[in-house]
């Protein structure tokens, strides 16, 4: 495959990447039903007694009910914040399968950027140090190693 | 055979901040380490952290409906009362163990008028209830809550639950699991001696 | 009995080792075979005891008192053992005795070397603490007294509904032990400050194994998760679930960053810091599983054990940080990373983002406890946290894959990556746009896709160019097992980004006789019986799927366990499953049940792809010819015919097919390794 070819490729493949991107980013919208909007809240919150798993995903009876509840919401025309706060009025905050964002809770959201930003400013920090930084030069010995090596061969 | 490489190593230039770095890094994960290791160590198995309620120090949410008899009833009426609202289910065997303390509970307080006893279904169909109360007696207003939406108003998890409504109207206390006569009358003593 | 055995066996051996290492005296270091094969038959002695005791339902031994049951069928009976805590750590130490007795076995000849010395003795000390839990909190053989006619509740009955859960946890501790061995060689390696050693490679296949064994067990997990537990999903991010990943996210970097350090010898602190975390991360996992802070669908009941695992997290982490610190000056690598844009500098990145990946996963998963130590309240970090998270550390993850494998060593320009890249990238651009065409919407999936494409597309190449070269040979070593894994993981990427986000569930009321039609589904409820079986009573659905086969989604009641167990039943398809389960039964004096119906698609190939990267680690694992130091590591560079080397398939599969890359240093075979392969 010729240089020239490959550089055309390039560009038609960002281009094809990029136009799709921005449209697959587009979402269809918010779901519609209200079966839909009752499994995407439910899915948020969490079973008060199964030991983990979402009031969308759980059969008791308590889940069974707080997903009545949670439909009876949303045909009133709650949002999700209203909806998911009144439940958690009764339930309490453990509730919540999202921890808040404000607050002592928001740092479990803030640590891990915060984190990543540091590790990629360390990682660019050391690849600069690292380029400036002179490689060393072959001492004789090292020569001597490898002409060794290669004649074993 | 290996051949150690130190004086290599040493031919070359070494930044000293590198050294320090990697001290640096390993103290700070070793505080991390420590401050997460004296949270894990000092926390309670998970099981004991069930009988917090959000309700207790709130205006009771509304609590009315038909009872199993047909009537009308809310805990509204019985403003100036202690109310204890119990839900519960036919089907539930720690409810049929506290059934006779309660029954026990109601007989004392009507006759007092101090307080009233209130049940609510929860996960129990009204036949199964009004069954459940023939077989083992008790004649207190039930509430029949179909589809649950009492219970949740009130955050119940899993009958049997119990609250206790002081007489202004707020929740004292939540009984998660069976609830006898004494937690009853004990915690309503106490309210009554403590200054308000 | 085989209990103290194992553990005086523990302690003897850690203290004649100790005292000949401090000594120098290699007659007392010869002895650690000997203790080893002690501990091992301790460990037999007390897995047979307790299989007899099982078998015969011996309810006098407390731990069959309280797990055993005649209801329960055979096999299973074998796997009770593991199927509850104290049980489970015998079949630990039983593992770990097992590895002890093969490093022993491995090294025999070199046992008076201090390197292996400190090794056995590191090893010795993780089985006396394990014999040390079972003499104390962890005991399974206390002994109760048995009231006349009675029979125990047999193991949690959900643990008996499929074979795999006979097979999941040996495989888990397969893993976690595994990974025992290359931690107790680094240990060694910080003590004696050899630090520049073939200890590596020598420990490399156990690393490998160790990794395939841990995938294995994870992924055994989630598919029980899935057919077992109900609740329709592989994995919730559940606290148990994330105490195995940990390690395998940490394991996982450190196989890939170990390359680094056998041809460069660089990422030296990174490789000792990421292995020895591993091996902290399965005790502080073990911890997290076996304490009951966290409440969790797995739990295993809890015990004081919590402590003691607790006390050992610390002592780890304690030892390794300070033997790291104290080490530091001979942590120093001879050679720099010129370049981000080379195999080093990616390898470093990879690092990097599993790091980040782990502290994400470890954050959320301790995150309440920490809450609720400060704050009284409690939150609740769930799988939208978790999913938000991880989904872009994974997409930047499916990115390296694809680029990483085809950097060269040292540095690359562009051009060599613009040859290696065009086919992927155009495999790439054809997935995004065939599946944003296809009404697909969601940045994350998209880019799965996109990037899943990707890197398949890199790792089929290699793995083409290789088999070209060499014939079937191609397929196996590192480096072609590898591009196999790789491919594993972009099935599975792209398995779970459908699944995902394709999802359907629906709920429904079924009188018997009806039909609905959910996602392009017909499910037509026929009826409902209730059958005895051995060791419960089970109310089963016959559910009929598309006018075909009968499926029987069931609630059951086990002898012995209050609540109601659900059974899902599920129809695997190629293209997309159809998962059943029971929620409520007819009340009394009514016929209409109430089924969930959950369309998930590509749930087949979640499991199609964990084999296909379980395969690749066992071809991955395949000896390969023995590499000189003088053999390239990299595509081959224009040079004269004398100096061009026979390259076994350990480089990047490069032939013919590529145009030679202009460099530099166009007379030496590029990217040699500066320390030679260890002496044995």
């Amino acid at each position: 495959m010729s240089a020239r070819f490959r550089r055309v490729s390039w560009v038609v493949i960002a281009s094809v990447v990029l136009i799709s991107l921005v449209r697959g980013s587009i979402d269809d919208g918010p779901p519609r039903t209200t079966e839909e909007q009752v499994q995407v809240i439910a899915s948020t919150m969490k079973c008060p007694i199964c030991g983990g798993q979402s009031v969308a995903d759980s059969d008791v009876a308590a889940s069974r009910a707080i997903r009545l509840e949670i439909a009876s919401l949303v045909e009133e025309g709650r949002s999700s914040s209203e909806v998911r706060s009144a439940i958690s009025d009764a339930y309490g905050e453990r509730v919540q399968l999202i921890p808040p964002s404000s607050g002592f809770a928001g740092l479990v959201w803030i640590l891990p950027v915060v984190a990543m930003i540091v590790a990629l400013g360390a990682l660019s920090a050391a690849f600069a140090r690292w380029r400036r930084a002179p490689v060393s030069a072959a001492t004789d010995e090292d020569r001597a190693l490898v002409e060794q090596a290669l004649d074993r061969r | 055979m290996p051949v150690a490489r130190t004086d290599v190593e040493e031919t070359m230039e070494e930044p000293a901040g590198g050294r320090r770095v990697a001290l640096v890094a390993s103290g700070v994960i070793a505080v991390l380490a420590a401050l997460m290791v004296s949270v894990l160590a000092t926390r309670d198995p998970s099981t004991e952290r069930a009988t917090q309620s959000e309700l207790v120090g709130r205006l009771a949410p509304a609590t009315e409906g038909t009872t199993l008899d047909g009537d009308e009833v809310s805990v509204d009426d019985f403003r100036g009362r202690w109310v204890v609202v119990n839900f519960f289910a036919s089907w539930c065997i720690p409810c049929i163990e506290e059934h006779p303390e309660l029954a026990a509970f109601d007989a004392d307080h009507r006759a007092a008028g101090d307080a009233v006893l209130i049940g609510v279904t929860f996960d129990n169909r009204a036949d199964d209830a009004r069954e459940f109360f023939a077989d083992y007696g008790g004649d207190w207003p039930v509430i029949d809550d179909p589809e649950n939406s009492i219970g949740v108003a009130y955050g119940v998890a899993q009958v049997p639950e119990t609250f206790v409504v002081a007489p202004n109207g707020t929740v004292v206390q939540r009984f998660a699991g069976g609830v006898t006569r004494a937690d009853l009358d004990g915690l309503i003593a106490a309210y009554e001696e403590a200054p308000q | 009995m085989g209990v103290v055995l194992g553990v005086a066996a523990s302690a003897l051996g850690i203290v004649t080792l100790t005292v000949g290492l401090r000594q120098k005296r290699p007659q007392l270091l010869q002895t650690g075979w000997s203790y080893s094969l002690l501990v091992l038959l301790g460990a037999v002695v007390a897995v047979l005891a307790m299989q007899r005791a099982l078998i015969t339902r011996d309810f006098s031994v407390g731990f069959v008192h309280d797990n055993g049951s005649s209801r329960t069928p055979p096999l299973f009976n074998v796997a009770t053992m593991w199927s509850a805590l104290e049980g489970s750590i015998l079949l630990w130490a039983l593992i770990l005795a097992g590895f002890t007795v093969h490093v022993a076995r491995k090294f025999r000849q070199r046992l008076a070397d201090p390197l292996v010395g400190f090794a056995l003795l590191t090893m010795l000390v993780v089985c006396l603490f394990f014999f040390l839990l079972m003499l104390g909190p962890a005991n399974p053989f206390t002994t109760v007294s048995v009231p006349a006619g009675y029979d125990g509740p047999g193991p949690n009955p959900l643990l008996q509904e499929h074979i795999l859960m006979a097979v999941h946890p040996p495989m888990l501790y397969l893993g976690y032990v595994g990974f025992t061995v290359p931690f107790a060689f680094a240990i060694a390696a910080l003590a004696t400050g050899r630090l520049g050693e073939g200890w590596l490679i020598e420990t490399r296949r156990a690393t490998l194994l160790a990794w395939g064994f841990l995938t294995t067990g994870i992924v055994l997990g989630a598919w029980w998760s899935y057919e077992v537990l109900g609740w329709g999903g592989y994995w919730g991010w559940d606290p148990v679930e994330n105490a195995s990943l940990l390690p395998w996210l940490t394991g996982t970097a450190y196989l890939h960053s170990v390359m680094v350090q056998e041809r460069r010898g660089m990422l030296r602190v990174w490789n000792l810091s990421l292995l020895c975390a591993t091996f902290s991360l399965t005790i502080l996992g073990t911890f997290l599983t076996r304490s009951g802070i966290l409440e969790s669908v797995h739990a295993f009941s809890d015990s004081d054990i919590g402590a003691w695992l607790l006390a050992f997290f610390g002592f780890t982490v304690a030892v390794t940080l300070g033997l790291i610190g104290w080490r530091g000056d001979r942590l120093r690598s001879p050679g720099r990373i010129d370049s981000p844009l080379s195999r080093e500098g990616s390898f470093l990145v990879n690092n990097v983002l599993f790091a980040g990946f782990a502290f994400v996963v470890l954050l959320g998963t301790v995150f309440p406890l920490i809450d609720e130590a400060l704050n009284d309240r409690g939150v609740t970090v769930g799988p939208p946290y978790f999913n938000r998270m991880t989904v872009p550390i994974g997409i930047a993850l499916l990115f390296i894959m694809a680029v990483a494998p085809v950097l060269p060593w040292r540095k690359a320009s562009g051009e060599l990556l613009s040859q290696r890249l065009v086919w992927p990238a155009w495999a790439a651009a054809a997935a995004i746009a065939v599946t944003v065409a296809l009404g697909v919407r969601g940045l994350g999936t998209v880019l799965t896709f996109g990037l899943g494409a990707f890197a398949g597309g890199a790792a089929l190449r290699q793995v083409v160019l290789a088999s070209r070269r060499q014939g079937w040979r191609g397929l196996v070593g590192r480096t072609n097992g590898g591009m196999i894994v790789h491919l594993g993981v972009v099935i599975v990427a792209v398995a779970i980004a459908t699944n995902g986000h394709y999802l359907r569930e629906s709920e429904g009321r079924y009188e018997p006789g009806q039909t609905r039609t959910v996602g392009g589904h017909e499910i037509t409820y026929l009826r409902t019986d209730v059958v005895e079986e051995r060791n419960r009573t089970a109310t089963k659905l016959s559910v009929q799927v598309d006018g075909g086969q009968v499926y029987e989604p069931a609630l059951s009641q086990y002898a012995g366990f209050g609540s109601l167990i659900g059974t899902p039943s599920v129809k695997t398809g190629l293209r997309e499953d159809v998962y059943l389960t029971v929620v409520r039964l007819p009340d009394a004096g009514s016929d209409v049940v109430t089924l969930r119906v959950i369309i998930q698609p590509m749930a087949l190939w979640l499991w199609i792809g964990a084999g296909v990267m379980v395969g690749g680690t066992l071809l991955a694992a395949w000896p390969g010819r023995r590499r000189r130091p003088t053999d390239a590591v990299s595509a081959l560079v224009p040079v004269d015919e004398a100096a061009e080397s026979v390259g076994p398939g350990q480089g990047p599969g490069s032939g013919p097919a590529d145009e030679p890359t202009p460099s530099p240093r166009s007379n030496e075979p590029v990217g040699t390794a500066s320390e030679p392969v260890g002496a044995s």
